[in-house]
């Protein structure tokens, strides 16, 4: 597997650079000579070949003078005039047509190539670079036959030919549009006719093309990059996007709000970020997980590269293990969940990578407090692919070699990640990525104990797009994630634990747009899940350790969807999606059945039953509806209704207040049911004075089946008879969120409060599975509320303010309710779980970003980023405990950052 | 769980972390019974006290549970009866009752119109104990590497027979003492004081191939306590204990030792193996227990150098030895005498009578095995 790694990376970094061709120009002077003359004289001296069908041009007579003129230019000036169009293809050859083509006049002078491709009913347009370019598809003499033809294309950052998505397509004479996905194309059906098509995106300067559609084609836009160095404070979506959107619980966040954000320790983190994002809770700074919408920290699928992501932190949670360089943006489905995600019950949180610049070498390096990072990317081929390669690494030794405590500084602590994304256009009509991602951890406590996680992604997505109305996304990826923990301190007892899960998934998306706003997206996956739940090896020829591999659990989690959109009308637009997702517990494996009148204990035993290799031990399947509407109630108000079911056949076990990356995963099998959750939810989304603010609120109310609890002091890992330690559970989630933005100036900010609330019930038979008496209680990450206030000061172009606040309730803990003295020891007694509260939660933190020069002169560009974490030092309480001093109960408050911590980070890109 | 360390020097590492007290506001008043019992294979009086657990803001003494009545059974029907010694505190007649391993007991315990029965509990055989060795390590306390001398003590065993996999230990520690004053002669100034394990100290051995414990750490203890000055003594049980019984000492283990990190198990109720026959709903905390035992005793000689523990606790005043002293002998004691330069002598006082006496606080008998044992020492 490692080595399969290597070779990816080695790939990925072979310069297959290739030189370009160029076409010569064309000069000369003609006074009514037939156009077979300048045809001949323009192959001549531009060393290119120039086709075209003798009888229409016939007729046509040259005069014109030109110097140094683009061949194409010249071609198409004298044939457009006469209702022919002309072409280039990749050669630089020109091909003239009468019926169908695209005109594209200026490209030569642009100086860029262009990318076309011809399809049975339309030629494919070329990029188009000119603001304000007037576009003919198509022959004005089908105008006459009146209805409606397809217009579709990609649009991409004119800087490094990257997709933008989310970019909004409007027709501003019909007030109608669409947006792009995520690979920037679009799609949209209209009436024949002449248009102006309206370009936006963030971070992009707004665009717009005079069209004249006479038939169906595309056109590809390269918005250009808003050179502004200050970012946008906090944006989620672009304004039609917004409006239009289907979901109400859908947030996206770009990579440049992410950075602006102050941070714990310095450097930029996803995972933080997200939970500023309103309805996404945690149980407390520095924890791995984070929870959405009231589910539990397993139910949230993190999709890299297109493949799940199982441990998503490093420093046990105190950073993300995403190298923020590599993120283009995050998406987070919370609810609305489109049909193609599935897999988990809470949230999707789409890592959408950033494609490596396929024009120019560039790159970046930084350094935190805690690391460092280094990142390159440049064009493989120009235009055509690219790579892009970011290592980020730790010197965390270093600082903890320099700590007071003899078993902190005997203690090492260090992690590393790389990632390495390769793009290739295949074809005019397909795009392949090959991507990879390793990730490691390793903590040494005090010489002899060895913690060490990893984590591999590996995957290969190919896109092709069949027509401008049928696109298709294929992938096939592998997520490989183990930990390990060795103690070799008395050798009889030298030993190691491991635990494994691996994933393999294949899928295949397709996007079929029907025209009129219809819409039907459709595929399938199959995912192939292997876990070792837990493997103990002596690691000493003298250890007495018996070795025990606890059986290896096999499952195929399978699921096929469709998904069709439709626009009912101008105002409403509504999706209907089924999702028939199943899951097989495969041999070999042995399953264990209890007496049912009888909690599942070693006494309830009665009976096993062994399944041969590639049996089914057990089934399961499940249609899951996903329904969105979405109403405009006027032009800037719209109204969305959701409904989802999810299903989840994958869970973590772990009982402690926060996860952990020695948590183990754990498949769905005879006795363990799938988890399944229902949400409905509503939102109205307000766009307020020309989207300068913005307001949106949603409403959820969720209920969550078959979720896993766990008998006091269960033991976890290595147990082969876990559901004895398991019990049933299941929740109750309702809240209530609300966003205020204030979208432009140079004074951005996004207020977030949710108010929200979150049961937990045991639904056990027997005494030992009950939990606070089977009644419903909060869980450990509920807050009820929850506010957040984040500012962007734009002060001048070289710096930027940022500050975020953060009030929270504080979390449900459970406080003991008396105890007594056994033999000498003192016992505490707990009473009924989470039935009291920590303090509230209050932060309050600051960053100021000093931007270099901003010349484009300049070789390379540096950020300053100062920030103040907790600037008024306030010790907010993470976690109480207990303990028996002098003959009473004493407790005692731990805070984990307690007090400001300031960081500095230094960031050049080149 | 050492993640708690590691977090803890995590924490240190953004050198921001903090622990504060915290009073919590909690309301509850509840008390409910409590059990401490244990059964033997020992030739001895056994004792079941019964006390009420006490509610988190009271600081008094535990409220013993009185005129309880105590029955122990047995799986063959025989039943033995525990009569209240102190209030709260029921023994046995050593003459009648005696555990023996493979018989299974079970306690019943009849107060106040309630009836409270345990688990039946299987006595097992505990395999004796191959060695309590002690040895002396240099521990690191700061980063300008000084170090310090730590006595830790460990235990070793094995079970040929591969049956008791579930190890408990309980030791009781003795050791003599000092008060370093010169003037002491008319006092008692050696004196034995004795202590018991406070800690859960439990070993499996599910994850071994043989049925053994190999260096089990019981205590360590450095020179801030004077247990390493004279002689020590340790006398180490070694119980042998059912599974149920194993899961309730890790369980409370685990909840115990909670410091608030993020990888705590979040806690939970430990129930005991006593209940109310008639109502569920009426706990009863604490546990009977039922183990064979074997016990062994090691003997250790000055194992550390003590600073004076005392002197400054002591002495109170210093005056000139021919000074009247009010009081002196009945409230005030002259602990030792010491001469300037000059050859002036002084009196160093004391109004601490422990600190002439420490009978005070210790035992002036010597144990009766304490001579005898440190001779086949060494």
């Amino acid at each position: 597997m490692r080595n399969a790694f290597l070779i990816l990376i080695l790939l990925l970094l072979a310069p297959l650079t290739r030189a370009q061709v160029k076409t010569g120009t064309f000069s000369g002077r003609y006074s009514g000579v037939p156009f077979d003359t300048l045809a001949l004289s323009v192959e001549r001296k531009a060393g290119i070949r120039v086709f075209y069908n003798p009888a229409w041009t016939g007729d046509i007579r040259v005069s014109g003078n030109w110097e140094n003129a683009s061949p194409l230019g010249v071609i198409d000036r004298v044939v457009s005039p006469n209702g022919l169009f002309c072409i280039e293809d990749e050669e630089g050859n020109i091909i003239i047509t009468r019926n169908f083509t695209v005109r594209r006049s200026f490209m030569r002078e642009a100086g860029d190539s262009a990318v076309m491709a011809m399809t049975d009913t339309v030629v494919t347009a070329a990029e188009s670079l000119l603001e304000g370019e007037v576009i003919t598809l198509g022959n004005p003499a089908d105008l006459r036959q009146g209805g409606k033809v397809v217009l579709s294309g990609f649009v991409t950052n004119s800087a490094t030919g990257e997709p933008i998505q989310g970019a909004s397509v409007q027709v501003r004479e019909l007030g109608t549009g669409v947006m792009t996905n995520q690979e920037g194309y679009y799609v949209i059906t209209l009436p024949r006719g002449s248009y102006r098509l309206e370009y936006r995106s963030l971070g992009s300067h707004d665009t717009f093309r005079s069209v004249n559609l006479y038939a169906g084609g595309r056109i590809n836009i390269a918005m250009e990059e808003r050179i502004i160095p200050i970012r946008e404070a906090i944006v989620t979506a672009s304004r039609r996007e917004k409006l239009d959107r289907l979901e109400s619980g859908m947030s996206r966040m770009n990579i440049q709000t992410i950075r602006l954000s102050p941070s714990s320790l310095g450097e930029a983190d996803i995972i933080k970020s997200v939970l500023l994002m309103p309805g996404v809770k945690s149980v407390g700074e520095g924890s791995a997980g984070f929870n959405v919408r009231g589910g539990s920290s397993d139910q949230n699928l993190i999709l890299l590269y297109g493949a799940p992501m199982y441990n998503s932190s490093h420093f046990f949670g105190f950073f993300s293990a995403v190298n923020s360089e590599i993120i283009s943006d995050v998406s987070l489905y919370k609810g609305g969940i489109p049909a193609q995600y599935g897999g988990r019950v809470s949230s999707i949180l789409e890592i959408t990578e950033k494609d490596g610049n396929r024009k120019e070498f560039t790159g970046n390096a930084g350094v935190s407090m805690v690391a460092a990072h280094l990142t390159l990317e440049g064009p493989v081929k120009k235009e055509h692919s690219s790579f892009l390669v970011a290592a980020r690494g730790t010197y965390s030794n270093w600082v903890l070699g320099r700590l007071p405590d003899a078993s902190v500084r005997n203690s090492r602590a260090g992690f590393y990640d790389i990632n390495s994304h390769f793009v290739t256009d295949i074809g005019k009509n397909s795009l392949l990525e090959l991507s990879a991602y390793y990730s490691h951890d390793d903590f040494r406590f005090n010489r002899d104990t060895v913690y060490a996680y990893d984590n591999l992604i590996a995957s290969a997505r190919f896109r092709h797009t069949f027509s401008p109305s049928l696109l298709a996304l294929f992938t096939l990826g592998n997520s490989h994630y183990r930990y390990s923990v060795s103690n070799s301190r008395i050798e009889d007892y030298a030993g190691r634990m491991e635990h494994m899960v691996n994933t393999t998934t294949a899928v295949a998306g397709l996007t079929w747009y029907l025209g009129s706003g219809h819409e039907l997206k459709f595929g399938g996956e199959a995912n192939l899940h292997l876990i070792d739940p837990g493997t103990r090896t002596p690691i000493s020829p003298l250890s007495v350790i018996r070795p025990l591999r606890i059986d290896r659990e096999a499952g195929v989690e399978t699921a096929l969807y469709a998904d069709y959109k439709a626009d009912l009308g101008a105002r409403l637009t509504a999706r209907a999606g089924l999702r028939l997702s199943s899951f097989l517990a495969l041999g070999p494996g042995t399953v264990y059945r209890y007496n049912p009148l009888f909690s599942k204990e070693p006494g309830s035993l009665t009976d096993s039953v062994k399944y041969r290799a590639g049996s089914v031990m057990k089934a399961y399947a499940s249609p899951e509806v996903r329904l969105s509407l979405n109403y405009l109630l006027t032009t800037d108000i719209s109204l969305k209704l959701n409904y989802n079911r999810t299903c989840q056949y994958l869970h973590l076990l772990s009982n402690t207040t926060a996860i952990s990356p020695t948590d183990t995963w754990k498949m769905s099998d005879y006795h363990i049911r799938p988890q399944k959750g229902d949400q409905v939810a509503a939102g109205l989304f307000f766009d307020i004075a020309g989207n300068k603010y913005e307001i949106s609120l949603d409403g959820y109310y969720k209920w969550l089946h078959n979720l896993i609890d766990y008998k006091g002091g269960a033991r976890l890992t290595m147990n082969q008879l876990i559901e004895q330690d398991i019990i049933p559970a299941e929740g109750r989630s309702y809240g209530v969120e609300f966003m205020l933005k204030k979208n432009v100036g140079k004074l951005k900010s996004t207020l977030n409060y949710t108010w929200s609330n979150v049961r937990l019930r045991s639904t056990g038979k027997f005494s030992s599975e009950i939990i606070n008496g089977g009644s419903f209680y909060p869980a450990s990450y509920d807050r009820p509320h929850d506010l957040s206030l984040q500012v962007n000061w734009l002060w001048s172009r070289r710096l930027s303010w940022s500050t975020n606040l953060v009030y929270s309730t504080g979390r449900p803990v459970t406080y003991p309710v008396t105890w007594y003295n056994h033999d000498g020891l003192q016992v505490i007694y707990y009473s009924d779980r989470n039935q009291y509260r920590l303090p509230d939660y209050i932060r309050w933190d600051l960053s100021m970003s000093i931007y270099g020069s901003l010349k484009a002169s300049r070789l390379f560009r540096s950020t300053w980023n100062i920030s103040l974490y907790n600037v008024t030092g306030r010790e907010n309480v993470y976690s109480v405990f207990f303990r028996i001093e002098n003959g009473k109960i004493r407790g005692y408050a731990l805070s984990v950052f307690g007090r400001t911590i300031p960081t500095v980070t230094y960031r050049v890109d080149f | 769980m050492k993640i708690r360390i590691i977090i803890s020097a995590l924490y240190a590492l953004a050198a921001a972390s903090c622990i504060s007290q915290f009073t919590p506001e909690i309301v509850t008043q509840d008390r409910f019974l409590t059990v401490n019992g244990l059964i033997t294979d020992e030739n001895r009086r056994y004792e079941i006290k019964l006390t009420y657990s006490k509610p988190l803001d009271e600081t008094s003494a535990e409220e013993p549970a009185r005129g309880a009545i105590v029955t122990i059974l047995d799986d063959t029907g025989n039943s033995w009866a525990f009569t209240e010694v102190k209030p709260g505190v029921y023994k046995s007649d050593s003459t009648q009752f005696r555990g023996t391993p493979g018989y299974t007991y079970t306690l019943r315990v009849q107060h106040k119109g309630s009836e409270y029965q345990s688990d039946p509990c299987l006595l097992r055989a505990a395999p004796p104990i191959d060695t309590v060795t002690h040895e002396i390590l240099d521990r690191e306390i700061n980063a300008s590497g000084v170090k310090k001398k730590v006595v830790r003590v460990a235990v070793s065993s094995h079970d040929p027979g591969s049956q008791t996999h579930y190890f408990r230990w309980t030791f009781e520690e003795t050791w003599e003492l000092h008060l370093p004053f010169n003037l002491l002669d008319y006092y008692t100034a050696v004196c034995w004081t004795s202590d018991k394990s406070h800690e859960i100290l439990i070993a499996n051995t599910e994850a071994l191939k043989e049925d053994r414990i190999t260096d089990f750490t019981l205590t360590e203890f450095d020179n801030s306590s004077d247990r390493g000055q004279y002689k020590y003594s340790m006398l180490v049980h070694q119980h042998s204990v059912s599974p149920e019984e194993y899961e309730f000492w890790d369980k409370v283990k685990k909840v115990s030792e909670n410091t608030g990190g993020l990888y705590d198990v979040i806690p939970a109720a430990v129930p005991g193996n006593v209940k109310s026959t008639s109502d569920p709903s009426d706990l009863v905390l604490g546990y009977f227990s039922v183990s064979g035992v074997t016990s062994k005793r090691i003997f250790i000689r000055s194992p550390l150098l003590v600073p004076d523990l005392y002197h400054d606790k002591c002495v109170e005043e210093v005056v000139p030895r021919n000074a009247p002293i009010i009081g002196l002998g009945t409230e005030i004691w002259a602990i030792n005498q010491i001469a300037d330069e000059f050859g002036n002598l002084f009196w160093e006082l004391t109004r601490n009578k422990a600190c002439i006496d420490c009978a005070m606080f210790a035992s002036n008998v010597k144990p009766d095995y304490w001579d005898e044992g440190f001779r086949q020492y060494k």
